[in-house]
């Protein structure tokens, strides 16, 4: 019987990577993105001062969270679903591979290549902040405690990490959807709808603690409880803020994800495990 | 084509299942992130800008809605537009009552530019003679610190909502008891910055209270670090030598 290998997973994964980098859709988002947050050095015509980089770290979040999650949807879909409709995953299959690696290695493929394009963003945040603290520090030195610098860029940092961990539960949610689906824009649908309602859950939480009823409160216990709360992810409200979270916060969300993608690809690999192709 | 149907029950199960075993990590992340307010500012909120803006707020773009009404008060500030101005002031700290920045430009917009709009000229203290321009400038004044009052709960203990208090209280609505209590409470907070104690003495100095403003300065004097810029130490020993002086110590 043929042993689980984890280097099948990561040569399926790397090729992945390089399909996915090449795809145009991927280049044209991180030029979209880029030029969004290029778009907030006209902020500059407010003459807001200091407060002017609280409102280019909350654009550049933004846009990481939207741009990143469309991507990890759209990306994912296409490289796993694109593989069974054209019928490739065949060919790939009937080579010596276990289900559960092709899954795996899509699913690591896909993460890289939207982790990829995070990291992308968050340079070119980080550039675009240090160049306006610099020019803002020339303009009013008074705003500037010391003449010391008030990004804390490594909070930057620790923001993307984050949404590695979000966009792992989602690339994990749409592998699911594409082991399952007839179609990859039923794959795509589902995916979009699972971040929308994940993103959210929390009101789904709150409704639960304050309805009588007995199957609305069913409702929202199921929506709650079945699906991840992306909400948890948006800390970058907090470091805009110029706040600091401690590693524990940092350490949950990270097993949380890790929870929620591992059961996830499970679930994806026994469903894939039944199909037929 | 799909085999595989039985596997939905299941794996719904298993969903809920793995919910329910993370539902206290979801709950400590949230509470220490604060998460729990976004439901309550959409309550407070009427719904001028639609209901993109609810979704933005509840779906973790909290922020990026603030800003964006911001900017568009902005546009009103432009215009002098003083309902406009005054009712997204209201409205980008119901959405995001967090930052202090939208809570002290508000009040210094209120307090310093709309008595200027309404008396139509750009130098109030030109005509401060004038029983109408100061009626008008204390009603804006009271205006602004009507606003900072909102602030209260997310700001408690906020020392710059304190001074800014002051301020107004000082110079618009020329009530310079009141700004000594406010004075009182900023160098009380957590970590006041060092102009708070120097602009404090100034008032107490206006006020003809040269003894308390002295003892004031001497007692911050000794906590002032020496190698800070802001800090001004010479300017607070030139201060309290004068004092000295003036009062014959």
């Amino acid at each position: 019987m043929l042993s689980w290998s984890i280097s099948r997973v990561v040569t399926i994964g790397l090729n992945t990577f390089r399909e996915a980098v090449r795809m145009k859709l991927f280049i044209a988002m991180t030029i979209l993105a880029m030029c969004t947050l290029a778009s907030s050095f006209l902020f500059r015509e407010f003459n807001f001062g200091s407060s002017e980089l609280k409102f280019i770290a909350d654009f550049g979040f933004g846009g990481m969270t939207v741009f990143g999650s469309a991507l990890a949807v759209i990306v994912t879909a296409q490289l796993f679903y694109g593989e069974i409709e054209h019928r490739t995953a065949l060919t790939l299959l009937a080579k010596p591979i276990h289900r559960s690696e092709f899954v795996l290695g899509k699913f690591f493929g896909s993460w890289a290549t939207v982790t990829c394009f995070l990291g992308m963003l968050s340079v070119c945040l980080v550039f675009v902040l240090w160049f306006r603290e610099t020019s803002i520090l020339e303009e009013y030195p008074d705003e500037f405690e010391g003449g010391r610098r008030i990004v804390q860029y490594g909070e930057i940092v620790w923001f993307s990490v984050v949404q590695v961990f979000r966009i792992g539960i989602l690339c994990s949610v749409v592998i699911l959807f594409s082991t399952y689906a007839t179609s990859s824009l039923f794959a795509m649908v589902m995916g979009v709808l699972v971040w929308i309602v994940g993103q959210l859950q929390h009101i789904a939480i709150e409704a639960r603690g304050v309805v009588d009823n007995l199957i609305l409160k069913s409702v929202y216990a199921f929506a709650s409880f079945a699906l991840p709360n992306f909400h948890l992810f948006d800390v970058g409200e907090k470091l805009a803020l110029g706040e600091s979270l401690p590693s524990s916060v940092y350490l949950k969300l990270f097993v949380y994800a890790f929870l929620y993608s591992s059961f996830y690809l499970a679930v994806a690999s026994a469903s894939f495990n039944r199909r037929e192709l | 084509m799909n085999s595989n149907r039985s596997i939905i029950p299941i794996c719904a199960g298993l969903a809920l299942l793995i919910g329910w075993a993370v539902a206290p990590l979801d709950r400590s992340i949230a509470e220490r992130l604060g998460q729990n307010t976004e439901v309550e500012t959409l309550r407070n909120l009427d719904s001028q800008f639609g209901q993109g803006l609810s979704v933005a707020i509840l779906g973790g773009y909290r922020s990026v809605a603030a800003n964006l009404v911001w900017l568009s008060m902005n546009q009103n500030w432009e215009q002098r537009d003083l309902a406009g101005t005054l009712g997204k002031l209201v409205f980008v700290t119901s959405i995001d009552p967090r930052p202090e920045l939208f809570w002290l430009n508000g009040s210094r917009i209120i307090a310093n530019d709309m008595p200027t709009w309404v008396i139509g000229i750009d130098n109030t203290d030109l005509h401060i003679e004038s029983a109408e321009v100061r009626a008008i400038s204390s009603q804006y004044a009271n205006r602004a610190l009507g606003f900072l009052e909102g602030s209260r709960v997310y700001h408690e203990q906020n020392p710059l909502i304190y001074i800014e208090e002051a301020m107004i209280l000082w110079r618009k609505a020329n009530d310079l008891e009141g700004a000594v209590g406010r004075f009182e409470q900023a160098i009380r907070a957590e970590s006041p910055p060092f102009y708070a104690y120097r602009m404090y003495g100034e008032l107490l100095v206006k006020l003809d209270r040269k003894e308390k403003a002295l003892k004031l300065l001497e007692t911050h004097y000794e906590t002032l670090p020496e190698e800070s810029i802001e800090a001004m130490k010479p300017v607070v020993a030139d201060r309290i030598r004068n004092l000295r002086r003036e009062l014959g110590h």
